[in-house]
């Protein structure tokens, strides 16, 4: 059954520890491990599930000057042993291969001991059964734009020395891909290079299982199926519902997401802000507007969800204002869950349901931004169902 | 005609019995802006939401739709060389009332009452229009 994993933030504790039963396992970012130390550590001591950590995802571009100034920023270029590769805020590549063992070695040492190194000492505050080895190790990874690519390259060198000094651990491939590198011999090529790897993490850049057409949804189901027929598993770093389903065909074995965020991630663009408030609508299977939530319930009470932190939200009739953050998320990673463990029949048969229902009340049009997805998913995923 | 040319003529339809506010924010996190708001003089008992376009007329139900769950009625406004082509079945299945405007506006569907309202959110409008109006906001 495919895994929920979520990719926390520093704010995410409470739901994480009170839900604990209601995913697998946790992902942890190294600048928010160095960032908030102690939260990292507690909440993967605390709730002693799986985890393992991304070490690069805010240094894959190379490019470093948006990050250069924040303070777990020095920490990480110590522990990847980085700083002589830096110039200009920038990585510099033929520095980097030089380099390169020492880096890869640093990186890989970072996620074996980062989160024992700080446990030390739990037990005085009462926290047993320290989970302190993360379940897999991550290639040092960067954006790939091309196949032809020096980046590209790059990523092959990482991978390869990785798997030199991986021992025992499992080590991931990583593929942070740009979206047209899902064309067929594009990705032909990608699954063939990256195959000697334990298994995969996939990232494709900025892709929204939200907003995509069928024709590009199509090749992003095309992609995980043939990267699914080399027999190992397959993480993806940021989806949705969508990728849910796809692990339901066994095309995925786990999904990692943030807390009601973060199904699709650039790294082009820096979130900044407070938690955008959105609602989670589990008949839609996805986030909208809480405005824009209410309208729809009240159109259509078949949307309303039941689940007991709906109830205290209680959405018909709370302003924005007053829904308390903690209660969305518990709401979401409870409705996460439930479409882990629905067939994918049901999943078919609901989106069919719902598409009529919607376009009996004419809301396609007025809500296109909230519901377009709906006819597209249920398209392609009826096409593979039948065609396989 | 701009979108803004029309205001003043669709003022005159409603300025006799409603106290009238145009580009109004609703006071919520949803950002929206309501073309014109007009709130009727006598006990404050109807609230009407006009939103006004050249000629997207489906722009206009989209936003008109979501005015429904605020106020009792909602219209929307087109320069009348474009009404031909509003689809008029969809207009009236969701009650939306629809005004032409040359060189007046006139009403060509009367709107029904909205029943979609979500009570909290009327009376969200209904307390800061009132307290505007109390501060001498709104043409009277």
């Amino acid at each position: 059954m495919v895994e929920v994993y979520y990719r926390v933030l520093q704010t995410d504790g409470k739901p994480l520890k009170t839900l604990r039963d209601y995913y697998d396992g946790i992902v942890l970012e190294a600048h928010i491990i160095e960032q908030y130390t102690n939260f990292a550590v507690s909440l993967a001591s605390t709730i002693n599930k799986p985890f393992f950590i991304d070490p690069t995802v805010k240094l894959v571009l190379l490019n470093l000057s948006t990050v250069i100034e924040k303070e777990w920023f020095l920490k990480l270029v110590e522990a990847y042993n980085l700083s002589k590769c830096l110039q200009n805020e920038t990585v510099v590549i033929d520095e980097l291969r030089k380099n390169l063992d020492e880096f890869v070695k640093a990186v890989i040492d970072y996620q074996r001991s980062r989160i024992a190194q700080s446990s030390g000492g739990l037990e005085l505050f009462g926290v047993s059964g320290t989970n302190s080895k993360p379940e897999i190790i991550l290639q040092p990874y960067f954006v790939i734009d091309d196949v032809d690519s020096e980046i590209y390259e790059l990523n092959l060198e990482t991978l390869n020395k990785a798997l030199a000094v991986k021992g025992n651990d499992k080590l991931y491939a990583v593929m942070a891909i740009d979206k047209h590198l899902l064309r067929p011999h594009k990705r032909n090529r990608l699954i063939s290079d990256f195959a000697e790897a334990d298994g995969f993490c996939v990232w494709v850049v900025d892709f929204r299982e939200n907003n995509e057409d069928g024709r590009s949804l199509k090749r992003y189901v095309e992609f995980f199926k043939e990267l699914s027929e080399t027999g190992k598993p397959i993480v993806n770093m940021y989806g949705g519902a969508f990728s849910i389903f796809l692990g339901k065909l066994g095309l995925l074995n786990c999904v990692v997401h943030g807390l009601g965020y973060g199904e699709y991630r650039s790294p082009y663009v820096t979130a900044t802000g407070n938690y955008p408030k959105r609602y989670y609508i589990p008949k839609i299977y996805r986030m909208v507007p809480i405005s824009d939530a209410q309208e729809l319930i009240r159109e259509v009470p078949k949307l309303e969800c039941k689940c007991d932190f709906c109830r205290r939200i209680n959405i018909l009739s709370t302003p924005e204002r007053n829904i308390k953050t903690d209660l969305l998320k518990m709401h979401y990673i409870v409705s996460r869950w439930n479409e882990k463990r629905m067939k994918i029949d049901e999943v078919l048969r609901n989106l069919d349901e719902v598409i009529s229902i919607l376009d009996e009340k004419d809301l396609f049009d007025i809500y296109w931004e909230s519901l377009h997805h709906l006819k597209t998913w249920y398209n392609v995923l009826h096409d593979f169902v039948s065609f396989h | 005609m701009k979108e803004s040319e029309m205001y003043s003529k669709l003022s005159k339809l409603f300025e006799d019995n409603c106290y009238i506010f145009y580009n109004y924010i609703i006071p919520d996190k949803s950002r929206r802006e309501i073309d014109m708001i007009c709130l009727e003089k006598r006990a404050y008992s109807e609230i009407i939401a006009v939103e006004v376009k050249i000629k997207d007329w489906k722009g206009a139900l989209r936003q008109s739709f979501k005015r429904l769950f605020y106020v009792d009625k909602c219209y929307i406004a087109l320069s009348a060389n474009y009404v031909k082509y509003v689809n008029l079945d969809k207009i009236n299945r969701h009650g939306i009332g629809l005004i032409a405007v040359d060189g007046h506006a006139e009403i060509m569907i009367e709107p029904r009452k909205s029943d979609k309202i979500l009570s909290w959110r009327r009376e969200m409008l209904l307390n800061d229009l009132v307290t505007k109006i109390n501060r001498g906001g709104g043409i009277l």
